[in-house]
């Protein structure tokens, strides 16, 4: 156990310890700490809340195989102690020993990638973060990586310019660097971080099993895995977090298993990771994944962290209902399984009861007769909370007609929501056009959603209907 | 050359014409040919800030960190419509590390807002407005005592709506009552009843367009330094000088003890064209506690208390003969001026982009308890256009021709407000490029024809502007003693590529490599002046002044090295940065090896920006193309290309020009698609005040964008040949887009932005029919 947190900063070993610290707290955010050193004001601060991503730093960690991966995160949305055992690498770490710029920096230079700057240092590590992980050059790459930085100015054409050059190109990375940070993460302890002053309690526990037990030893703290909710009550609220456990560092919580019939995946698999996961059997899921918020809060944000807030219109509970998914909770008492669909239990409130944490998520595999579909409504192409979602599932006999079907709906209601009067009259019904324009009409009124600044309540219920509608459109071609 | 004179100088500059004294050169520098083959202008040289800007090492005041600097952040008003009945700081002074507050109790009564109220005031007139200001050891200590602020408001009736605001009953933020001036701006020419009556095609619709919020990525910030009673204040600012007298005269101090900087900036788009009240409140704070301040804005701050372009709502009549000839438009506006002065007339593009002969417009500037306006990316003119082409389009439709050719059959070879000549318009070349890019036989003939759920649609639109700059301007050229050059000038580079373009004319003209060059702006004490960067006015205001002040130090290079080698000077010419005998080509020096000889001296010229021509209009034209695809099942708009050609004269980079236009479509599409600040209707507040509910286009809302250049130069305007691009880049954008999806769906969609809510309700007319 330890009250210092030790991490790489730029090449160099560093250790914050929170007792004789006095500028830095455990809930500092690491955009507030690093803007407090001298000579590493290239990270910027557009909005402090995970909207504009000029403070994109890269976290570089050791992977299984002894390799560094490569992570583009919103340092606006992380607390210090995240950084426990990594590598922060800012836009101060990439230039050359002789000032030299590092090949995405070139390609912005050529490209003309700035204007007036302010975002370029988060899109030179958007880029850097790409680059390092070799990633290949194309459109959705790009789009995928660098929709989380926000420029007012350039209209992106010469980012995405300069994104397609340094990707084509692929020089050799700077593996003498690459090298030394491997050895410093090496020699990084790894073991678990407690902190209690007098205003604050901040635990970082190692293992499952401590996890739990603090869990039953500090009922009311926070619990919070990145911190995409709880920094904002830090920065813009300016509360004082009082207790805090903090899940990042439980390997046994990223984990995720396969069986024949189902994947198991542990609440601690980042969205990102969730994405990748979920491709080939659970599509729906992963396009789902795709468009949640940016990469740099993909790469933070959880399943369970997403499960715990029980927003109500997070995008990830309709999918996974749609996927008749089951979370499973642990205490040190043991586990329970509840539907997903009975998960949520009001606005904002889920059902954990006596268990302590969200452990997994288990997900059966659909066979070839279940159809599952993910919309949402927004906006802007991507990085919008949705005016409304919806996941849908349908399971059709040989007969063609609809041997069961799921309707789930976010930002219809304050909580995710089924359209069940709907679904009772979908049932056994024969799936075709006039089916489905008989069940809109009755889908139209099953719901009596809010207006508020994201949309009217009229086009919400429109929306809804409509999208009955694509669904069977959509299975029909 | 050196001659001068001084004129009386008049030109548009954002909201008015403005007319000030200035010095001229006496003889005009021959303007570069339209033909010339210039090196280094014309070509898309790297940006002079790159490296800077990649390197993460370019400092922008919002990095500016001084020794013993206190922070301040400001208590503002939670109410729509208030007034202070008293304020208690005494549990905030209380706080360790607070070290003073500023309220109307204590602060000096300045004037604000034109004299319509003070720097504190206890009347409080929209949610967001100023009651405290406190510094302290850091911004979370100054943040935690805003809370610990008591104050005792007295709670008023609030009106947030324009057209409500001007009704009789409505509550009234001035004595004066809410309409700015008391009356409407009214422009007449012609008789437009008359014109109507005459008419074979009438048509009448109203449009209305919503408030956005300029959110540069660096918030509104200064840092203030006293040093006696000196003061040295670093700003996020469109205009340094501007800053500078608005503190001089707020703090009622000696112009010359204030210096204002400004090196790099975080964007502005005209909400830091003027001083802040925070930077007076800092410079107030840091007298008191004897430390520098500084003050920043944080995300919420921004979308409620810096500006934004005012909302409209348009009421367009036009009417024309049969063969589409344009006989009469009138045009009825009212929009929100927020709490305080501010501009929101905007039919400038219809007076001044068709020939016809009898117009009339009248337009309100309402006062509503919301934040104040400010000029936006070409004020007026954005959400003008939108109303004017969608207007054009029906016409067209109205009288069986197309679009395209309406606007040509309407075509004005003159300014129609001035009846001048223009000094370039080749907005006719710009519709053809245009058409024939986006490939305009390809739009469906009859709109909404397209069949399928997806709907695709092919619309455009006209912009004019002006952007011609003027004097004054100035700038200096400093020669060393190894032949490097300094460009001084008193503008500002919010990020459009001012440096570059500066040192790219110095270069050209002293035959010097860029690297030989460095430019120096915004620096109150050093650089000679020039107006703030707004307007579209910097490029063709500040590179004459520099390739002026280039040529004067030619000149002045001929006459040392004249001296040095006994020759008359009309013996030597400068030829590829060298000084060689006509006579005797074998007999020259390099400019370095002439500076040596002139040892520790610096030798300076100031340029001059040249008096623009009279008896001309000058003006920017264009016209943008857009493709789109509506989604009808979810009443998604997807923009999949935008086709821009323009008349802006001289291309100084070509690089940074396409940037201008790429960045102008984008907030363009922001406009359109996206972007609005919505106030809660029972409360006055603004809801969004984040950047997860104020949208702006990302990476994936961008299409195709194709920039095409129709001009060569303007050498009638000025020495270089250039006009101003980043007001004419953005004018046109919404309008194309609304028009495209007009030709779509056959559904006209008089609301921006438009949102998903507004398609739908468009297409199906509301959900029983859904």
């Amino acid at each position: 156990m330890r009250e210092s947190i030790s991490f790489v900063l730029n090449g160099k070993i560093t250790v914050i310890d929170f007792l004789s610290e006095t500028r830095f707290t455990p809930t500092t955010t690491v955009l507030n700490y690093l803007r407090s050193l001298p000579g590493h004001r290239g990270v910027k601060e557009g909005c402090a809340e995970g909207d504009c991503g000029a403070c994109t730093v890269v976290l570089a960690e050791l992977n299984g195989d002894g390799r560094l991966t490569y992570r583009a995160v919103n340092s606006c949305l992380i607390f210090l102690p995240k950084l426990h055992g990594k590598a922060l690498l800012t836009v101060e770490y990439l230039k050359g020993q002789n000032g030299q710029l590092h090949p995405v920096q070139q390609a912005l230079v050529e490209t003309h990638g700035s204007q007036c700057g302010f975002c370029t240092p988060g899109f030179v590590m958007s880029l850097y973060a790409l680059y390092q992980e070799k990633t290949e050059y194309s459109r959705e790459n790009a789009e995928e990586a660098l929709a989380g930085n926000l420029c007012r100015c350039t209209g992106y054409q010469p980012i995405l310019k300069a994104a397609e050059k340094v990707l084509k190109e692929k020089p050799a990375a700077d593996s003498e660097k690459e090298q030394k940070l491997i050895r410093l993460l090496k020699n990084l302890p790894k073991e678990s971080v407690a902190v209690q002053t007098e205003k604050q309690y901040y635990h970082l526990p190692a293992t499952l099993d401590e996890l739990l037990h603090l869990r039953q030893t500090y009922p009311q703290a926070l619990l919070l895995n990145g911190a995409t909710d709880a920094a904002l009550r830090v920065t813009k609220k300016f509360e004082t977090l009082p207790a805090v456990i903090d899940t990042s560092a439980v390997a046994e919580l990223g984990f995720f298993t396969k069986t024949e019939r189902s994947f198991i995946i542990g609440s601690g698999v980042t969205i990102q990771r969730l994405k990748d996961i979920s491709r080939d059997h659970f599509p729906a899921l992963s396009r789902m994944c795709r468009v949640f918020g940016s990469r740099q809060i993909r790469q933070i944000a959880t399943l369970g962290g997403n499960l715990g807030t029980a927003s109500p219109i997070g995008d990830m509970l309709p999918v996974l209902m749609a996927y008749d998914g089951t979370v499973i909770l642990k205490s040190l008492n043991g586990e329970r399984r509840v539907s997903l669909d009975e998960f949520v239990l009001g606005y904002r409130q889920i059902d954990l009861k006596e268990e302590k944490i969200i452990y997994a998520v288990e997900l059966p595999i659909p066979g070839a007769n279940v159809h599952i579909r993910t919309y949402k409504i927004s906006k802007r192409r991507e990085v919008d909370i949705s005016t409304v979602s919806a996941a849908f599932r349908l399971e059709l006999n040989n007969k063609e007609t609809i041997e069961r079907i799921k309707l789930v709906y976010g930002g219809m209601a304050e909580t995710t929501k089924r359209a069940y009067k709907t679904e009772a009259f979908l049932q056994g019904k024969a799936w075709n056009g006039e089916t489905v324009l008989a069940a809109q009409k009755i889908l139209v009124d099953e719901f009596t959603p809010i207006s508020d600044a994201r949309s009217g309540a009229d086009f919400r219920r429109i929306a809804a209907a409509n999208l009955l509608l694509k669904f069977w459109q959509e299975l029909s071609k | 050359m050196a001659d001068k004179k001084v004129i009386k100088s008049r030109y548009f500059f954002e909201e008015d014409f403005e007319e000030q004294l200035a010095e001229v050169p006496a003889e005009k520098v021959a303007a570069w040919d339209k033909k010339a083959k210039l090196k280094i202008v014309g070509k898309g040289v790297d940006r002079y800030d790159a490296y800077d800007k990649v390197s993460g090492t370019a400092r922008y005041t919002f990095d500016i960190q001084l020794p013993h600097m206190a922070y301040a952040k400001t208590l503002r008003c939670p109410y729509a419509h208030a007034c202070i009945k008293s304020i208690d700081v005494s549990q905030a002074e209380k706080m360790p590390g607070v070290l003073a507050v500023l309220t109307a109790d204590n602060a000096p009564k300045i004037k604000w807002y034109r004299g319509t109220s003070y720097l504190f005031d206890r009347h409080l007139r929209y949610a967001g407005d100023e009651v405290a200001c406190v510094a302290a050891k850091s911004e979370r200590i100054a943040a935690q005592a805003l809370k610990k602020i008591k104050v005792e408001y007295e709670v008023l009736p609030f009106v947030a709506d324009a057209g409500k605001a001007m009704q009789p009953d409505a509550p009234k933020l001035y004595e004066n009552g809410n309409i700015a001036g008391g009356k409407p701006s009214v422009y007449e020419r012609g008789n437009a009843d008359e014109g109507f009556n005459r008419a074979d095609v009438v048509v009448e619709e109203t449009f209305d367009t919503q408030v956005v919020v300029h959110n540069p990525t660096e918030p509104h910030c200064s840092v203030v330094n006293w040093d006696g009673d000196k003061l040295t204040v670093w700003d996020s600012t469109q205009s340094v000088f501007g800053v500078r007298n608005a503190l001089a005269d707020s703090l009622d101090i000696p112009a010359n003890h204030v210096r204002v900087i400004k090196k790099y900036m975080g964007g502005g788009f005209g909400s830091k064209l003027a001083a802040g009240k925070y930077t007076i409140m800092a410079a107030l704070l840091a007298r008191t506690i004897g430390r520098p301040v500084k003050i920043s804005m944080d995300r919420e701050e921004m979308n409620l208390a810096v500006g934004n372009r005012p909302d409209s709502v348009q009421k367009l009549k036009f009417g024309a003969k049969k063969d589409g000839t344009l006989l009469a438009m009138s045009h009825y506006s009212y929009g929100a001026a927020g709490a305080y002065p501010s501009g929101a007339g905007c039919s400038w593009p219809l007076r001044s982009i068709y020939k016809c002969p009898n117009v009339r417009t009248e337009e309100y500037t309402v006062f509503i308890n919301a934040g104040p306006g400010r000029p936006f990316r070409a004020p007026g003119h954005v959400q003008g256009t939108f109303a004017l082409e969608a207007m054009i389009d029906t016409m067209a439709e109205k009288t069986g021709m197309d679009p395209l050719d309406f606007r040509l059959k309407n075509y004005s070879e003159i300014d129609p407000v001035s009846g001048q000549p223009y000094t370039t318009k080749r907005l006719r070349e710009a519709y053809e490029a245009g058409a024939k890019a986006i490939g305009w036989e390809n739009r469906n003939k009859k709109p909404g024809s397209d069949s399928g759920v997806i709907k695709r649609g092919l619309g455009m639109a006209s912009q004019i502007w002006w952007g011609g700059g003027g004097p004054p301007t100035y700038a200096n050229l400093k020669m060393n003693r190894d032949g490097s050059v300094e460009v001084l000038c008193g503008t500002q580079d919010i990020g459009t590529g001012t440096y570059t373009i500066l040192a790219q004319v110095a270069a050209e003209v002293l035959e010097l490599p860029m690297d030989k060059v460095s430019v120096i702006l915004g620096d109150t004490a050093v650089t000679p002046y020039a107006h703030g960067s707004g307007g579209s006015v910097t490029a063709p205001s500040t590179t004459p002044a520099v390739r002026h002040a280039a040529e004067l130090m030619k000149e002045k290079l001929i006459g040392y090295a004249a001296a040095q080698m006994n020759l008359p000077p009309e013996r030597i010419a400068y030829r590829s940065g060298e000084l060689v005998d006509r006579d005797n080509p074998a007999q020259k020096m390099s400019v370095s090896a002439l500076m040596r000889k002139v040892r520790e001296q610096v030798l300076v010229t100031t340029g001059m920006r040249e008096a623009n021509p009279e008896g001309y209009a000058v003006n920017t034209f264009g016209a943008q193309f857009a493709e789109v695809e509506v989604h009808t099942d979810t009443g998604k708009i997807v923009v999949k290309r935008i086709v821009a050609a323009h008349d802006i004269g001289r291309t100084l980079n070509r690089k940074l020009l396409e940037n201008q236009f790429e960045g102008g479509i984008m907030q363009g599409i922001g406009f359109a698609l996206m972007e609005e600040r919505v106030i809660d209707r029972n409360t006055g507040k603004v809801l969004t005040t984040n950047l997860e509910n104020y949208k702006m286009t990302l990476l994936p809302d961008m299409p195709e964008i194709e920039v095409i250049i129709v001009s060569d130069a303007d050498p009638l305007l000025n020495n270089t040949g250039v006009k101003g691009i980043g007001e004419p880049a953005h004018i046109p954008t919404a309008a194309a887009i609304a028009n495209a999806v007009y030709n779509a769906t056959g559904v006209r969609f008089k609301s921006l932005p438009l949102t998903p809510d507004k398609v739908l309700q468009g297409l199906y007319g509301g959900v029983k029919q859904g």
